[in-house]
């Protein structure tokens, strides 16, 4: 009885939210005349990109509403408005999301206001139900009905702001497109720090050497104790060269990874942290077939700089790492027990990271409350 | 000689003195940018400048720049740009302005410690100092050309003779007479329709306007 109560209770908010919608939508579409009006009169043509992105937002709330509901999302697929009047205005007319936010429109005058129904249900229910469950302890009867007609009214919503599969197919395609040209940008200014480590760091460093051996040989026969010191210096230069060298292949790709596969790399990573660290592997990463090489170097570079944030700016000494295969990719979670209020757009290492799982069709997520911890996510598609 | 040395790298800069001053040069100034490297020249006139190409702010060519800038205002300045990699066009762009003075060499170089020194001064002298590489990409732009009709000994002759060395330093690195590198070169212009001249560094003058002039035909 208690639960049915609840439940009913929850329905009842639920439908007295979508009226309250309808009867929105009902002063809103006066509005919408208006700047119809308005644009066939072409003075007002600029009032209906905006308009249109107005409905966008309703439909984004009533969406959100429903999913509140149901417990499922419902997509939203919508072309970007943007580009000169003239662009914005074909787009507001031709994205397919505008006419189906219109037949939800219309078709919510008429289905919107179902807590009419529902409402007259509760003296009812409060009369029977008391009597039947209170008195007789039966199941109520009466109040599940309240939320069947939510359900009713959530499931038309979702029919109605559901875009169609194209729709769907299209929003995909340009995130696709958007992700690929991040990935062709992260991709070149990865080779431009490679190409700046090289050029800067190794090269200007056997130069120097070079120069120093030239020297050494111009000094031999006349100076040959300022000989020895030129070769002295010459081989302390060649063990710097060869540090660089080993810096730059590892930006480049951590040998580590090669070696001792993600688990390995990360554990290494942790003994090196300078953090208290735990590293978790579950799922049978360690065990069954390695990801792809770009999603091993995704999360381990992830790993590395959330770790390197946390003994930085974290301020906490300890952290722990879990690595874990799902079904259908990998994720990484690194919390750390500092103080939180990281902000993401200090510094580029998250920016980076962000790009490099984007282009791999990953996700980042960072929480970090004030106060902490900070939890940083990152999951990356892959088939095993 | 009083020197201006331009370069952003801490190791190579000192490395650089080091090696001006063990040769028994003057380093007047020292620089590491290139919004710098043009008053250091105006004010100290050196006998030579040498400049990195690439230096802060942008990391790009602000050493070259400077070089073609401080030219500008002295005309005829000594230059010795220094490069980690060929780029030809920076090689046109220098010599451009005349070939006189013009050096352009790549960084490894600098470990020959006797032959960059030598090719230091001969730019100091006026004369010009062209990597190998440079020159062969030089050469190699122009194909199709005259160029092909040259005897690969005539190439070797003309590569040098590009490069910025003298008859005697030609006739040394291929081991033959100095009299066979003239009747080379004799050839060379005559196969590449150059006015025949004697004096040593009007003749790579005249080759270097050659090949960096636009090809014929292809290029």
């Amino acid at each position: 009885m208690g639960k049915s109560l609840r439940q009913a209770v929850r329905a009842t908010v639920h439908l007295v939210l979508a009226a309250v919608m309808t009867f929105g939508l009902y002063i809103f579409i006066t509005v919408l005349i208006i700047t119809a009006v308005g644009t066939i009169a072409v003075a007002g043509a600029w009032l209906l990109p905006e308009t249109v992105l107005v409905i966008r937002r309703i439909a984004g709330a009533k969406r959100q509403m429903t999913a509140r509901w149901t417990g499922r999302e419902i997509p939203e697929a919508y072309q970007a408005i943007e580009g000169s009047l003239r662009e914005r205005l074909r787009i507001a007319v031709r994205d397919p999301g505008t006419l189906l936010d219109l037949r939800w429109m219309v078709a919510s005058y008429v289905y919107g206001a179902l807590v009419i129904l529902a409402l007259p249900l509760w003296p009812l229910a409060l009369v029977v139900d008391g009597a039947w469950s209170g008195v007789l302890r039966r199941s109520p009867v009466v109040l599940p009905l309240i939320t069947k007609i939510a359900d009713l009214e959530a499931r038309w919503s979702t029919a109605l702001l559901r875009p169609s599969p194209k729709a769907l197919l299209a929003a995909r395609v340009k995130a696709l497109a958007a992700t690929r040209a991040d990935a062709i940008a992260a991709h070149e200014a990865e080779l431009r720090r490679i190409e700046r480590d090289l050029h800067d760091g190794t090269q200007a460093r056997l130069v120097a050497l070079s120069m120093r051996i030239g020297l050494a040989q111009r000094a031999y026969d006349r100076d040959p104790e300022g000989a020895r010191t030129l070769m002295a210096e010459a081989q302390n230069q060649v063990q710097e060269a060869l540090t660089e060298l080993r810096q730059v292949v590892r930006g480049i790709h951590p040998p580590i990874l090669t070696d001792r596969g993600l688990a390995g790399a990360v554990r290494a990573l942790a003994a090196g942290s300078g953090l208290d660290v735990t590293v978790e592997v579950t799922g049978g990463l360690e065990e069954g077939p390695r990801p792809p090489a770009a999603v091993e170097a995704a999360t381990y570079f992830a790993v590395a700089e959330a770790l390197t944030n946390a003994a930085k700016y974290g301020g906490g000494r300890r952290a722990d790492v879990r690595l874990e295969r799902l079904r259908t990719g990998l994720r990484a979670v690194v919390q750390d027990d500092g103080k939180g209020g990281a902000d993401e757009n200090e510094g580029t290492g998250l920016l980076g990271i962000r790009r490099r799982v984007a282009a791999l069709d990953g996700g980042v997520m960072v929480s970090s409350p004030a106060g902490g911890p900070t939890v940083i996510e990152v999951q990356l598609p892959c088939v095993w | 000689m009083r020197v201006v040395i331009a370069e952003d790298n801490a190791l190579l800069r000192e490395g650089l003195v080091l090696l001006l001053r063990s040769a028994g040069h003057e380093v007047v100034a020292v620089v590491g940018s290139g919004p710098q490297a043009l008053p250091a020249m105006l004010e100290h006139r050196p006998d030579v400048a040498v400049l990195d190409v690439r230096m802060p702010p942008g990391f790009r060519d602000e050493g070259l720049r400077a070089a073609l800038e401080a030219r500008r205002n002295i005309p005829g300045l000594p230059v010795l740009v220094l490069s980690q990699y060929v780029e030809e066009s920076y090689a046109s762009e220098l010599l451009g302005g005349g070939a006189s003075g013009v050096g352009y060499l790549l960084k490894d170089r600098v470990g020959r410690v006797d032959e960059f020194l030598e090719a230091l001064e001969r730019v100091a002298a006026g004369g010009t100092a062209l990597d190998p590489e440079v020159v062969s990409e030089l050469l190699t732009r122009r194909r199709d050309t005259p160029i092909d009709t040259l005897t690969a000994r005539e190439r070797e002759v003309l590569q040098l003779m590009a490069e910025g060395h003298d008859n005697a330093t030609i006739a040394k690195t291929l081991v033959i007479t100095e009299r066979s590198v003239s009747k080379h070169i004799g050839n060379v212009f005559l196969k590449l329709h150059l006015p025949p001249s004697d004096s040593g560094h009007r003749r790579v003058l005249a080759v270097l306007a050659y090949l960096n002039s636009p090809g014929q035909g292809s290029s």
